[in-house]
């Protein structure tokens, strides 16, 4: 079987968990909460209201209100959302960009640090470097996310500002007034990309700025696991045979390490990026409140906080999505690395 | 005849957490040119470890007690790292037990043995790219003919996971005569495989072995094995090498007990006896008995063998290690 047969197959498998996520989400809109929140406003003169319920098909048995709803979701008429002050797909193409860019940013930084540490912490099994790097994780996966990201805060931004220091926007995705001056079409609704795009470099640094310190909170505590992973995976690989005799075949150490090892120990490591890739493009709750920073998290956090029901339903959904597709993704390129692998 | 290998009094320990291992307590032997010589012995009885400590790839918790390994004129032990990997895989390589985990699951057959093939400078150091790869193609199809496999092309894009045991054994031994070394250790090459196959591999490398006029170390359980296949037998008990000589004098008459019981637990066709095996468990190396290591399981043990080793010495065309042959029978 070719690949793209194996993907096509794992597209069609997703769909069905999509489906599974949509009637729960269903259960919730239509039977435990009011469904009539999602597309009125205080504001909703009631002669609309009637026409709404009919448009939407609350008046309905509820086996066909579920395909009314299912429709509703594939047309992308989601309804209001209360806490981002527009339709809910608006707030999704705005919010969403906001948090792959930083998503980006963290997994780059988690990867480039995590993976070549967990290299050199295998190598060097239980000398020195070893030690250091396992406590250096060890901080990492312990630090609660957001003690960190206050103390960042606190060092970068305030107290640099104190003593005269160049200092890192604590809050925010961009400068307000900057990008007023300064304005960006929005083509992927990814500032930084978008104004590096249009060669509007003023913006490019200013929304790097405001990225360095939640990309760095989000990253630490993965940057620990993924350093774990990386070792244990590669002295696990380390150990097999075929180390062994590449080893008694005259291969220099270089090839055996850096080719050799390193591909077979990356397979698992590669699974638990998706993962890791994934959550946090879920939107980082903690994270982006503590910054501020106008990402899913942000909007989903501020949904739960004033009880916006239908914002936080389809962020479910929009999570549900994400997760297959990252899965899909992870389970493509693993199939690719690994050729035993059969589909 | 030329001695292609020469191990002296060598000696390894590993470190565990119940104490130091003494695997190898002072073994030497030696490899003729050409000639392939039998290593035999229960299972712990060090034939890996030898093997190992030759290639230098023993693990990280080893040490060599003391000892040496002399490859044409070099003591192996005293090479640096980078020098060792220069005598791997060109001057001396090896045969491995397993065909199924020795071979990398992620890379296709001819990318790994393009590798090996590149430490031949004759190879690498060709300057075209072209001309380079064509060279490397022409050797593995060479290589591949050399151990009767079928469609080189074909073996050279597969995985290791889409051949047979007996198909990466070939690969294996063929990867291994490829850069025609001096010396090569196979390590149970065919216990993995089928019986069936296990006699064709064996074939093969024997007679790889005569057109490249190669040494190979074969490590087996299996001493019908060597009998068809080596010129000398080294027979290894608890770290140590008590019997050593040609095969057709040990096999003649064998002189240490030990020998004597591996001998009595063979299969015969040729009478009725029942096979016997030798009672009692391999020693443990981290404590091991005072005196001769084997004198707990010996029939013909003595007073002398409980208290002082037995040194080796030369006796009736071989070296045996045993106070039998010290002084007269049954004095003490
Ligand atoms: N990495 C290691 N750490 C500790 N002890 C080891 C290690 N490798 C080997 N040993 C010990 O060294 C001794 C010799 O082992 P070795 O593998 O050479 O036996 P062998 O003769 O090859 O046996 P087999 O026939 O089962 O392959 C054994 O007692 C074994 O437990
Ligand atoms: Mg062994």
């Amino acid at each position: 079987m070719k690949i793209y047969e194996y993907a096509i197959r794992r597209i069609f498998l997703l769909i069905f968990v999509i489906f599974g996520v949509t009637i729960i989400t269903f259960i919730f809109t239509r039977v435990l909460l009011n469904p009539l929140a999602a597309y009125i406003t205080d504001k909703t003169p009631p002669d609309a209201v009637i026409a709404i319920i009919q448009a939407h098909g609350f008046d309905r048995p509820i086996y066909e209100q579920y395909f009314i709803y299912l429709k509703d979701l594939v047309t992308l008429d989601w309804g209001w959302s209360n806490v981002g002050h527009m339709a809910l797909t608006d707030a999704i193409r705005t919010f969403f960009p906001a948090t792959v860019e930083l998503t980006i940013l963290a997994i780059i930084i988690t990867v480039l640090i995590g993976v070549p540490l967990g290299i050199i912490s295998a190598l060097k099994n239980n000398k020195w470097q070893d030690h250091a790097s396992r406590i250096f994780s060890l901080v990492g996966i312990s630090i609660p996310v957001f003690w960190l990201g206050l103390s960042l805060q606190y060092a970068f931004t305030y107290w640099t500002r104190s003593i005269g220091l160049p200092f890192l926007p604590s809050t925010g995705r961009v400068d307000p007034l900057l990008l007023i001056q300064n304005p960006v079409q929005g083509w992927t609704g990814m500032l930084m990309l978008d104004s590096f795009l249009q060669g509007n470099f003023v913006i490019t640094l200013d929304v790097f700025k405001h990225l360095i310190l939640p990309a760095i909170t989000l990253a630490f505590l993965n940057v620990g696991i993924l350093t774990r992973l990386t070792r244990s995976s590669m002295l696990e690989v380390i150990r097999q045979d075929y180390i062994t005799m590449a080893k008694a075949y005259g291969l220099p150490r270089r090839v055996i390490i850096y080719k050799y090892a390193l591909k077979n120990a990356m397979i698992p490591v590669i699974t638990s990026v998706g993962l890791i890739f994934g959550g946090m493009l879920g939107g980082a709750i903690i994270t982006e409140s503590i910054f501020s920073y106008p990402g899913m998290g942000w909007l989903s956090y501020r949904a739960i906080v004033f009880n916006d029901s239908n914002t936080i339903l389809a962020y479910v959904v929009v999570v549900a999505i994400i997760f297959v597709s990252v899965n899909l993704l992870v389970d493509i390129i693993y199939a690719w690395l690994d050729p035993r692998i059969k589909y | 005849m030329e001695k292609v290998l020469e191990v002296k009094d060598l000696s390894v320990q590993f470190k565990t957490y119940r104490g130091i291992v003494k695997a190898l307590n002072g073994i030497s032997f030696d490899v003729l040119k050409g000639e392939m010589l039998g290593l035999a012995g229960e299972t712990g009885s060090g034939k890996s470890v030898t093997s190992q400590a030759i290639m230098r790839t023993l693990p990280e918790n080893s040490k060599i007690a003391g000892g040496s390994v002399l490859f044409e004129g070099k003591d192996l032990l005293k090479l640096t790292e980078k020098d060792i990997e220069m005598v791997r895989g060109r001057s001396i390589t090896a045969v491995f037990q397993d065909p199924h985990t020795y071979l990398n699951p992620v890379f296709r057959i001819g990318q790994q043995f393009k590798d090996i093939l590149l430490n031949d400078p004759a190879i690498s150091s060709i300057k075209d790219k072209k001309k380079r790869e064509a060279t490397i193609n022409e050797k593995m199809t060479q290589s591949f003919r050399d151990v009767k496999m079928p469609s080189p092309e074909r073996i050279i894009r597969s995985y290791p996971h889409e051949l047979s045991g007996g198909m990466k054994q070939r690969v294996l031994i063929a990867m291994a005569f490829s850069l025609k070394p001096s010396l090569i250790i196979a390590d149970e090459p065919t216990t993995a495989l089928d019986v069936t196959i296990q006699a064709q591999v064996l074939r093969l490398m024997r007679e790889l072995q005569k057109k490249y006029h190669t040494s190979v170390v074969l490590i087996t359980h299996d001493l019908g094995v060597i009998a068809e296949n080596c010129d000398r037998i080294a027979i290894m008990y608890a770290g140590r090498i008590v019997e050593f000589g040609d095969v057709k004098t040990v096999y003649a008459k064998p002189l240490h007990p030990y020998t004597q019981g591996l001998m009595r637990a063979l299969p015969r066709a040729d009478k009725d006896a029942q096979i016997e095996s030798i009672g009692g468990t391999v020693p443990d190396l981290v404590n091991p008995p005072k005196g001769c290591t084997f004198h707990e399981r010996c029939r013909n043990v003595m007073d002398v063998c409980k208290t002082s080793p037995p040194s080796p010495l030369f006796h009736e065309g071989r070296i045996v290690e045993c106070h039998l042959y010290n002084e007269p029978l049954g004095g003490s």
